[in-house]
Order: structure tokens, then C-alpha cells, then sequence
């Protein structure tokens, strides 16, 4: 039995198959990474000898934004008003809409992404070739509120318009602090109040608490300070006080015929002598029940002819009259009005305290002031839930449509919205303004509508583009921005590479130079290397920036590191007398310790950098990291093949081969 | 031989007095930083026509901003204004007044940055963590790569003096910038950070070499002298530290002559890193080395 030394002799068909195998690899990825090369060289042979070798097509090499020119824009997302747990997908729906704004204004292969620092949420922008950076810039600031909305809703606001409250009763409390101040300094609330104010007239606790409760701790003719009411912010002046009855009571109506509201086919008479019969069978205990019975009021039946608490002015003038001039617990009738006539039970009486005031009111913003004219209210479908809008046509009529897609929330909305509003219309408002009221003819769960109103085509494509641009979840703003026009960048990239083509040659010749044959073979498998490299930028795809090719010709330069500790090690050992073969079969192993160390610390640095960096740091440590893996394998594996076929035939010319003369 | 244990001491000295006026430079002078550290905006144009005097450009950019800019001539035809961080507004309104400028041509703005404030600490803060991140990285690399060695260093020595060596490598570059900062107002910025690293991992790569061989040598002939094995490891490893270094400078100068003015600044960094990371190796780490040996023997 014979152990196999490790200077054995490696079967030369091996040794040939795997340099077969490099150059084919080193084809294919020259081919891959330079195909208009190979497409004239193929072209030439096609024309002069007429060989046929076709044309090859491979994706371009992703340029960054510094050599392609275009613009990069970092936006902070305002997520305060949100809850944690859903601050992500809030941001997702942000990144969505921008995305959805930039496809709008047409750039080539926009990329937005989002990202999170600590505790700030990012989204970045990335416009390749884009000209009008600010229009850019314009579109994806611009905050576009799309609703939906119907006549028999429950009114529920959506986040926007409750941002838009939150606003404007913040501007209303500001602007009444500047007025304090202006009546502070010396200005008289009559000139303020010719301007922006209001009579209140009477008002009780129930009406106005807080500024009640400070027009009952002063006296006549006290100015107020900011009191924050829930219509309004006011600063008041006091006026007069007094005391007004409220007054608790029930009624029966009976009407006749030709009395205001009435549905009844009683004649004057009738109704009279009605009134007569059941006034002889009231009593406070049965009131009630004689109400629900006999009244013809809307409503009786449940109420018993409640009226609630009625003050002065409530009602018609007959029935105060009637009712200030009873005692609590009388029942009195027939009262008539207008009505009818009417038996009226006062069960309660108590005087309640009023004082007048003369504000200057600053108007807030409440739910209730959603509900629009025609009496739109909104449905909580906005256009969050919007997932795109397309311009179709109608098969029959050939005009242009408006072809709505929502996400899964808005479609379960959409189908409530439809189901309750059948043969009735739909709002769809922009900005607060109604662009669109479609009639629901059936209910629709698949989550797609089609919005269709005597559109020209432009107008169709118009509401499409702005339904797809929808609205910001959430507020935006911009924090940093870098735009390089398109000639710099070309210019950045043809200086990238003329450096990277002089220093490729500077490299080869140093190596050659220096090293002779094994230099020579190195720079071959030096040109494998840069060919599998540009090859695997392409495939992966690396975006190629100007740091990122510094990065890749740096690790040109430590490519040939390796290759270097092998030739030093291969002198050192044809020192100890070895043949030239041996020495090399005896380096490549005893290198490879340095060699894996050395890189290993590189590669580390290329991860941190990664993980740390920037976006220009990542495209620098990520070129870096993929040049010194492809390293490895070139020069180690290539060289060796091509130092190992080469080997046999230098045996007698020592002086062609790694010779030291230092 | 040539022996650089026994002419440490000029070495010792040569470096410790650059190290020293690196950090007095630093220090006085401060980095001039660019504006991915302290927020702000450039802006660079290009004009067809005559290019107008930098204080014409001044006084145009200031009735935007309110503040006077800096601005700095390009080539010959072109303009790089730096300013405070500006919104897009006030951006417009600069280059409005810029084209009023009389016979420029046609005015191009070539490039802009605008840097906020948050993103600018939040890069600094970035930049400081991951130069600490490798330094910590590459001690704890090199002190697993050498663990076999424990006689008669501790392998952790083998990563503290490659540390100390590195530390070399990136202060006298900094002082270097501190003081074309201050002369030539050169910028301190992401890139800059970039380069350091890199250096970092290209000098501890040239140091890992030479200690390597420091590492085969203590197993082949444990009973040579530390000193003279260490000089031994050194000349034998010189010519590849150096051939190395040349390739990858002769790539750094193609890049610094050619590769145009936007990444020159990240390129010189990277040529003086190169330079004192191949220095340092031979000329610092190895001496070193023998010198702690010296100072604290181990116990036998």
C-alpha cells in the first residue's frame, strides 16, 4: 500500500478539464456582463467569414443615482398620532400611496422604501432620470383627502378629518389667545367685538358650562379670557342676569283637518267635542297612557306626550301663555293653536339662572360639521382603502369609466356601504368637494366599482390619477434630499471607468513585470476575475455607485494580494532547493492561512459597514465583500490551474519561472 | 540583514512624533466637517456663459437664505455653494436668483444635497459606532485567528498590538485631513469614515501576514530568540507586504488621477491609509511584538 504524497502528480486530463472549465466560465461571464462586445465581434465573423454565432442579450448593469443622474429623497413619517403596534403598516400605507404618486409623474423605475431609525419612521425615494426634481417633489408632498361618503351612514370621521379638527381648533385657540393679548394691550372689546363677535344672548349651564360658570363668578361688564367651548373658543363680556321658569310637562293633540301637519279627516267641530270627552277622563296618573292612546302627535305612542323641559320660546305663543299661567300638577284644556287643541298636564316647575353674554367667537371644527350639504356623511371608506383606480371603457356606450379596485377592509366596507344605500347615490369627494355621485344599482362584495359620469377621456384619466394618488396616512416631511443631474453622472461613470481600465493595466503590467510567468498567468486569472465579477454585479443585481466601483477596483488591488503571497512563498521555497513544481504544489497550501485570515478581516469590516453604513457606504462594503469572495476563488483556484498546466513545460527554463535575483 | 528590531527606536520615534502632531492637529484645527455631520445643503452649478466673481454668487444666494453661503469655484465653469440645511422652496428661490446672475448662459444645477438636521446626528452617531464596531471586531478576529499561539505571547497581545497598529494607521490620516481642513478645506464626511475603515480592514490584513509568519515560525523552531524569529518573520514577508501595497496604490493613484473629482478626497484617504497600514505592519506591529515580550516575560 502506498500513501499518496501531497506532491503527487495530478492526473494532467484533470488539470486540463479544469481550465477547460474556468475559461468556459469566464466566457459565459463575459458574455453575460459585456454582450454588445460579443454582438459586434459576432456581427464581424457573421460579415467576413460567415459564421452565424446570433446575438446575445443580457439586463444592463443597475446604475446608482450618482451615475445615472436622478433624484433621492428621504422623507420623515409623522407616525405621533398612531399606535405603536401599527406604526408599521401605517408607514406601509404611506410608502404605498408615495409609491403610487411617483408611477404617476412617470420616472423610470422609481424605488421607495421604507426604514426605521431608532424610533423614526423613513421613507425613502429614489427618482432615476427625473427632470423636474421639485414638480417630484410637489406631487409627492401634495395631500389629496379622497372620501367616500353617503346619505344614511353613521358619520363616523375619518383619521383626516380628525387631523383637520384637531387643526382647526388648535387655530381657534391660538387665534383667541392673540386676541386676549390684543385686548391685553389696550384694545376695547367694542372694536373687537364690531368685528368678529356675536350676541349669545341668554345662555344657561347647560348650554355654555365654562363660560357659565365664570359669567356667575363676575359682574356686569367683565371681559373674559380664552374659554374653550365645544363649538367655539370665546372671550366674553358679561351681561344681564336673570331667572326664566323650565317647565316639565305633557299634552294630548287632537287636530282637525285643516290644522297645520294634520292627517286626520276630523272636522273643527269634531276634534272639539274629541278634546271635551277626554279631558272629562284625564288624571295625572292616567295622563300618560291617554296620551299614547289618543294623541295624535308623531311620536305619542312611545312618549306619552312628553314635551321634556321647556323653557321660554320653545313653544307656540298660545300654549306658554297656558302653560306659564297653570300651577304644577294642573290639568287644563282645550288649549288651541295651531295644531289643534290640545289638554296640557305641567307635572314639574323651577327657575333657572341665565346670563347674557356678547362674545367674539373663534369657530372650532366638530364631527357634526362633516355632514355636508345635501347631507353627505361620511362612511370611514377613504382612500386608504383604495388599492387603484384604471380608465376603462363601458362595452355598450364606449364612454370612458372610472374602475375602482379596494383592498379587503375597503371591500367589506364598500359592500356595507352599497347594501344600505340600493338605487342611491354615492358620494365620492376630493379635497371636500364632490367630484362624483354614482347611484348604487346593486351591492357590490368583490371590492370593484365603476364610477361612471358623462366623463370625456381626459376628465376619466384625471379622476383616475388623483383616486390613485389618494391621500398621505400620514404626514410626511422632507429631511434630506441629493439630486445629480444626468451629466455629472455620465461623467462620473466615464471617469470610473478610465480609472478602473488604468488601473486594471497598471496591475497586469506591474504583475508581469515582476512576477514574469506566473504574473502573466495571474493577470489572466486577474481578467477572469474582473469578467465574473461584473458578470455576478449584473446577476445579483448590485446597484453600481461611485463608491461602489471604487470599492470593486480596490478589491482589483487585493485580488492580486493572494496571488502575491503565493509567488513570495513559491521564491522562498525554490530557495530550499525544490524544482519549480514542487515549490508551487508546496505554496499554495502554506499560503493559504495568511491568505484566509487576511480576507476574513476584510470581510468583516465589509459587514459592519454594511450593517452601519449608509446607503453609499452599503453599495462600497458590498462591491468590496463580492470582490474579495470572487478573490478567493480566482486567484487560488485559477491560478493554481493555470500555473499547474503550464508547469511541465518549464521545467528546463527556470529563469521564464518564479526566480528570485533579489 | 537589515533587522527592524534593532532599529526600532527610529521607528518608534518617527511614528510617535507624527502620531503626536496628528493629534495636536486634531485637536487645534478640529476636522472641517462636511454636511452629512452637520446638516446643511450643496449645491452645485454649471453655466454656460462667463463664470461671475464668487461674491456676485454670494449676494445672489443670501437674498434666499438669508445667511451668507460659502462658495467655492469648480473648474471653470461651475460653482459648489454650501449653505444651511434649506427647505425645497428656498431651494427653488436660490436657483431662481442664481439664473438672474448677467451672462452666465444657461445655468445648470448639477447637483444638490439638503441634509436635516436629525439625519445629519443620526449619520455621525452611525459613523462613531461602526468605527468602534470594527476596532472591537478585529480585535476579537485576530485574537481567535492566533489562538493556538499562547507561547510566549498570549494570543489577545497578538490582537492589542494589532489594534495599536491600526490606530496608528487611521490617526495620522485624520491629522493629515485635520490640517487640509484647515488649509485647504478639505471635508470630513460619510465617505471619509468610509475610507478609515477600509483602511482599517487592508492594514490588519498586512499585519495578519506578518504575524502569521511570526505564528508558523514559533511552531517550526520554538527555540529561536523571539526577537531575531520576529525579525526573520519580517524580511521574509516584507517584499509581499510591499508588492502588495504597490498593486493596490497603483490602482488608489489611477482612481486619485482619473477617476474624478467626486470620490478624490475618499481616494487620498485611502492612499495615505495604504502607506501607513504597510508601515505600521513591519514597522510597528512586529517591533512591538518584542517589545511586550521584553517588558513581560511569561512564566515558565
Amino acid at each position: 500500500m502506498k500513501l499518496r504524497s501531497p506532491h503527487a502528480e495530478i492526473p494532467r486530463h484533470k488539470i486540463r478539464n479544469g481550465l477547460i472549465a474556468v475559461v468556459v466560465i469566464a466566457l459565459f461571464a463575459a458574455g453575460y456582463a459585456f454582450p454588445d462586445a460579443y454582438n459586434t465581434v459576432s456581427d464581424a465573423l457573421d460579415k467576413r467569414v460567415g459564421i452565424t454565432l446570433g446575438h446575445l442579450s443580457a439586463p444592463t448593469f443597475r446604475l446608482g443615482l450618482d451615475l445615472r443622474g436622478g433624484a433621492y429623497l428621504m422623507y420623515d413619517v409623522e407616525t405621533r398620532g398612531v399606535a405603536e403596534s401599527e406604526r408599521a403598516s401605517a408607514v406601509e400605507g404611506a410608502r404605498d400611496v408615495i409609491e403610487r404618486r411617483v408611477n404617476a409623474f412617470g420616472v423610470g423605475e422609481p424605488l421607495v422604501q421604507t426604514t426605521k431609525v431608532r424610533d423614526t419612521w423613513r421613507v425613502l425615494v429614489e427618482l432615476p432620470d427625473v427632470h423636474d426634481v421639485a414638480a417630484a417633489i410637489e406631487q409627492i408632498g401634495a395631500t389629496p383627502i379622497l372620501e367616500f361618503r353617503d346619505k344614511s351612514g353613521d358619520g363616523a370621521v375619518t383619521a383626516e378629518q380628525q387631523k383637520q379638527i384637531a387643526a382647526a381648533n388648535k387655530k381657534a385657540k391660538d387665534e383667541a389667545n392673540a386676541a386676549a393679548a390684543v385686548l391685553k394691550k389696550g384694545a376695547t372689546f367694542d372694536e373687537l367685538f364690531k368685528s368678529t363677535g356675536t350676541d349669545l344672548g341668554f345662555i344657561s349651564k347647560e348650554q355654555y358650562g365654562q363660560l357659565f360658570a365664570w359669567g356667575s363668578r363676575v359682574q356686569k361688564g367683565a371681559i373674559s379670557p380664552a374659554i374653550d367651548e365645544a363649538d367655539a373658543v370665546y372671550i366674553a363680556q358679561r351681561g344681564d342676569d336673570k331667572k326664566d321658569p323650565v317647565i316639565k310637562a305633557r299634552h294630548i293633540l287632537i287636530c282637525w283637518k285643516d290644522a297645520q301637519g294634520c292627517a286626520t279627516s276630523l272636522s273643527k267641530a269634531e276634534a272639539e267635542q274629541k278634546i271635551k270627552d277626554l279631558m272629562l277622563n284625564t288624571s295625572a296618573q292616567t295622563f300618560a297612557d291617554l296620551a299614547k292612546v289618543h294623541s295624535v302627535e308623531p311620536g305619542a305612542a312611545q312618549t306619552g306626550g312628553d314635551l321634556g323641559e321647556i323653557r321660554k320660546g320653545d313653544m307656540v305663543a298660545p300654549f306658554e301663555a297656558a302653560l306659564l299661567a297653570m300651577k304644577v300638577g294642573e290639568i287644563k284644556g282645550p288649549v288651541e293653536t295651531q295644531f289643534g287643541y290640545h289638554i296640557i298636564y305641567k307635572s314639574e316647575q323651577r327657575d333657572e339662572q341665565l346670563i347674557a353674554f356678547r362674545a367674539l367667537a373663534f369657530d372650532k371644527q366638530a364631527v357634526a360639521d362633516f355632514e355636508l350639504a345635501g347631507g353627505w356623511k361620511s362612511t370611514g371608506l377613504s382612500g386608504k382603502q383604495l388599492e387603484r383606480a384604471a380608465v376603462e371603457f363601458d362595452p355598450n356606450t364606449g364612454e370612458p369609466t372610472v374602475n375602482v379596485q379596494f383592498n379587503s377592509e375597503g371591500k367589506e366596507l364598500f359592500a356595507q356601504i352599497t347594501k344600505r344605500n340600493l338605487e342611491q347615490q354615492v358620494g365620492i369627494f376630493l379635497d371636500g368637494e364632490l367630484i362624483s355621485s354614482p347611484v348604487v344599482r346593486q351591492p357590490i362584495t368583490d371590492g370593484r366599482a365603476v364610477i361612471s359620469g358623462g366623463f370625456t377621456l381626459q376628465e376619466a384619466k384625471k379622476l383616475a390619477e388623483r383616486l390613485n394618488a389618494g391621500a398621505l396616512p400620514l404626514p410626511v416631511k422632507l429631511v434630506s434630499q441629493q439630486t445629480v443631474g444626468a451629466t455629472l453622472g455620465t461623467k462620473s461613470l466615464e471617469d470610473s471607468a478610465t480609472a478602473g481600465l488604468i488601473g486594471f493595466a497598471l496591475v497586469l503590467l506591474f504583475l508581469t513585470a515582476f512576477y514574469r510567468l506566473p504574473g502573466l498567468l495571474a493577470s489572466a486569472a486577474l481578467v477572469a476575475y474582473v469578467v465574473v465579477v461584473l458578470a455576478v454585479f449584473k446577476f445579483i443585481p448590485v446597484t453600481l455607485t461611485l463608491a461602489g466601483i471604487a470599492g470593486f477596483i480596490l478589491s482589483m488591488g487585493m485580488a492580486v494580494d493572494a496571488n502575491v503571497l503565493v509567488f513570495e512563498r513559491t521564491r522562498e521555497e525554490l530557495k530550499t532547493g525544490k524544482s519549480p513544481q514542487a515549490a508551487l504544489e508546496e505554496a499554495f497550501p502554506r499560503a493559504w492561512n495568511s491568505i484566509r485570515d487576511s480576507n476574513v478581516s476584510s470581510l468583516i469590516t465589509c459587514a459592519i459597514l454594511f450593517w452601519f453604513g449608509s446607503s453609499i457606504v452599503q453599495g462600497f462594503a458590498l462591491t468590496l465583500a463580492i470582490g474579495i469572495l470572487a478573490s478567493l476563488f480566482t486567484a487560488i483556484t485559477v491560478t493554481r490551474l493555470l500555473l499547474r498546466f503550464c508547469a511541465p513545460y518549464l521545467k528546463d527554463k527556470p529563469a521564464l519561472f518564479v526566480q528570485s535575483k533579489k | 540583514m537589515f533587522s527592524v528590531i534593532k532599529t526600532k527606536k527610529i521607528w518608534f520615534s518617527l511614528s510617535a512624533a507624527l502620531f503626536a502632531l496628528s493629534i495636536a492637529a486634531v485637536v487645534t484645527w478640529g476636522f472641517k466637517l462636511g454636511i452629512d455631520f452637520t446638516g446643511g445643503a450643496l449645491i452645485e452649478v454649471h453655466m454656460t456663459g462667463t463664470r461671475p466673481d464668487s461674491s456676485v454668487v454670494t449676494t445672489a444666494v443670501a437674498s434666499a437664505t438669508k445667511e451668507q453661503p460659502h462658495v467655492q469655484p469648480l473648474g471653470d465653469k461651475a460653482f459648489i455653494i454650501r449653505t444651511k440645511f434649506i427647505d425645497e422652496p428656498t431651494h427653488q428661490q436660490i436657483l431662481t436668483q442664481l439664473k438672474k446672475m448677467s451672462n452666465i448662459g444657461e445655468l445648470r444645477e448639477e447637483r444638490f444635497e439638503t441634509i436635516g438636521p436629525t439625519v445629519s446626528s443620526e449619520l455621525q452617531r452611525r459613523a462613531v459606532w461602526s468605527i468602534f464596531m470594527v476596532l472591537g471586531a478585529i480585535v476579537l478576529y485576530v485574537a481567535w485567528a492566533f489562538r493556538q499561539v499562547s507561547h510566549p505571547l498570549p494570543s489577545w497581545k497578538f490582537g492589542i498590538v494589532a489594534v495599536v497598529a491600526l490606530l496608528h494607521d487611521i490617526i495620522i490620516p485624520a491629522g493629515v485631513f485635520a490640517v487640509l481642513g484647515r488649509f485647504a478645506g478639505y471635508e470630513v464626511d460619510t465617505l471619509f469614515v468610509t475610507a478609515m475603515l477600509t483602511i482599517l480592514g487592508f492594514s490588519v490584513h498586512d499585519t495578519i501576514v506578518t504575524f502569521d509568519r511570526v505564528r508558523e515560525h514559533l511552531r517550526l523552531t520554538p527555540k529561536l530568540d523571539f526577537a531575531q524569529l520576529v525579525d526573520q518573520s519580517v524580511s521574509e514577508t516584507i517584499g509581499r507586504s510591499i508588492n502588495t501595497s504597490m498593486t493596490v496604490l497603483l490602482v488608489l493613484l489611477a482612481v486619485y488621477f482619473f477617476g474624478g473629482e467626486s470620490v478624490k478626497q475618499f481616494n487620498l484617504v485611502l492612499i495615505l491609509g495604504v502607506i501607513f497600514g504597510t508601515y505600521s505592519s513591519i514597522f510597528i506591529a512586529c517591533p512591538l511584538l518584542v517589545v511586550w515580550n521584553r517588558l513581560a516575560p511569561p512564566a515558565k
